[in-house]
């Protein structure tokens, strides 16, 4: 019989959560798409990019290095402070970004695909500033180059 | 039965519905067998859902100017969170196939007239004028036509091909997902293919 709705009782509905994954694994799927279409390089994903990259060196001076941004590591990115320290970039786009916390796929390695061991769940934006960042110094630009 | 259930019906229906969508546009589609609905009915009557009264038509919009409508439905409504159960047989109609079939079918009718009979110097000045018409025709057809030039101020040509070469939309339906998703370019893709 149908009862009151308690929300520490409700379970999650299986369905909306699959909605959600299908739609990260589109997303991934149609970046991964243009990637073999068009050098990283000359792929502009946002209107922000600029400022992005700009952002993301200001606020992670570990990135002077572009090879940090070959291979993420994810526990320092999801630690305590790891996740102060992103929290703090991604806010600056709450309002210009409509997506800025959603849920996305993003490759630990770039030189590798997406696959189930390289790849890992994170907002957007932190998708958007690795993935900016890897174009920029030309780390994607493999994949196009393979497809050919 | 738990709520959680009941509305594991309600979108178990949407996503056969999601299925039937690969039929061409018009024909008619139901979306629960007989036995099913019949099933169904019983349960939910069980369940306390209350009948809701004087709905004549029920539409769903998706993404691509996708809808299916369902006439004269039968819907019953959770009094306690809201969540409603419809029965009835879905009609799918694509608007944006609609649209374009409509646009084919105009320049189609354009560029008829042009063909001329070159016989005497008479049939050579009427079939000037024709295809001077016709001319005039296909020029106002244009601007109706999304394939006419559309204003692309601020946005990158080769972002515009790039996403007209992945998704295989007109420029002009491009240039408009381009603005609706803030220039970005996966998102534009997304939306175009969804």
């Amino acid at each position: 019989m149908s009862r009151p709705f308690k929300a520490e009782e409700a379970e999650n509905l299986e369905d909306i959560e699959k909605q959600f994954a299908v739609k990260a694994v589109m997303q991934a799927q149609t970046y991964w798409g243009l990637l073999e279409k068009i050098e990283g390089s000359k792929l502009r994903l946002t209107k922000y990019d600029n400022e992005i990259y700009e952002h993301l060196l200001k606020d992670f001076p570990e990135f002077s290095d572009p090879s940090f941004a070959t291979t993420i590591n994810e526990d320092e990115m999801k630690s305590v402070k790891g996740k102060d320290r992103w929290r703090k970039f991604m806010n600056v786009y709450e309002e210009q970004v409509d997506d800025y916390n959603f849920g996305t796929l993003l490759r630990v390695n770039s030189n590798g695909e997406y696959d189930e061991a390289n790849t890992i769940f994170v907002p957007r934006m932190q998708f958007y500033a690795y993935e900016i960042f890897r174009n920029r110094h030309g780390l994607n630009d493999w994949i196009k180059n393979n497809s050919a | 039965m738990s709520i959680e259930e009941i509305q594991e019906e309600t979108v178990h229906q949407q996503d056969n519905g999601a299925q039937e969508s690969e039929i061409p546009q018009g024909s008619d589609v139901s979306v629960v067998g007989a036995a099913g609905e019949k099933k169904a009915k019983k349960i939910i009557l069980k369940l306390g859902l209350v009948k809701v009264e004087g709905i004549t038509r029920v539409t769903m919009k998706r993404t691509g100017n996708v809808i299916f409508a369902i006439d004269q439905p039968e819907v019953y409504k959770n009094p306690t969170n809201g969540a409603y159960v419809v029965f009835g047989e879905a009609k799918v109609s694509d608007l944006g196939a609609m649209a374009r079939a409509a646009a084919a079918q105009n320049q189609a009718g354009a560029g008829a007239p042009l063909a001329k009979d070159a016989g005497s110097i008479q049939a050579d000045m009427q079939a000037a004028a024709d295809s001077a018409a016709s001319g005039a025709a296909q020029v106002s057809d244009d601007n109706d036509n999304e394939d006419g030039p559309v204003d692309e101020t601020g946005l990158s040509t080769s972002d515009i091909e790039l996403v007209m070469d992945q998704t295989n939309a007109s420029r002009a339906k491009v240039v408009k997902a381009l603005r609706a998703n803030d220039n970005d370019i996966v998102n534009t893709v997304m939306e175009l293919t969804a």
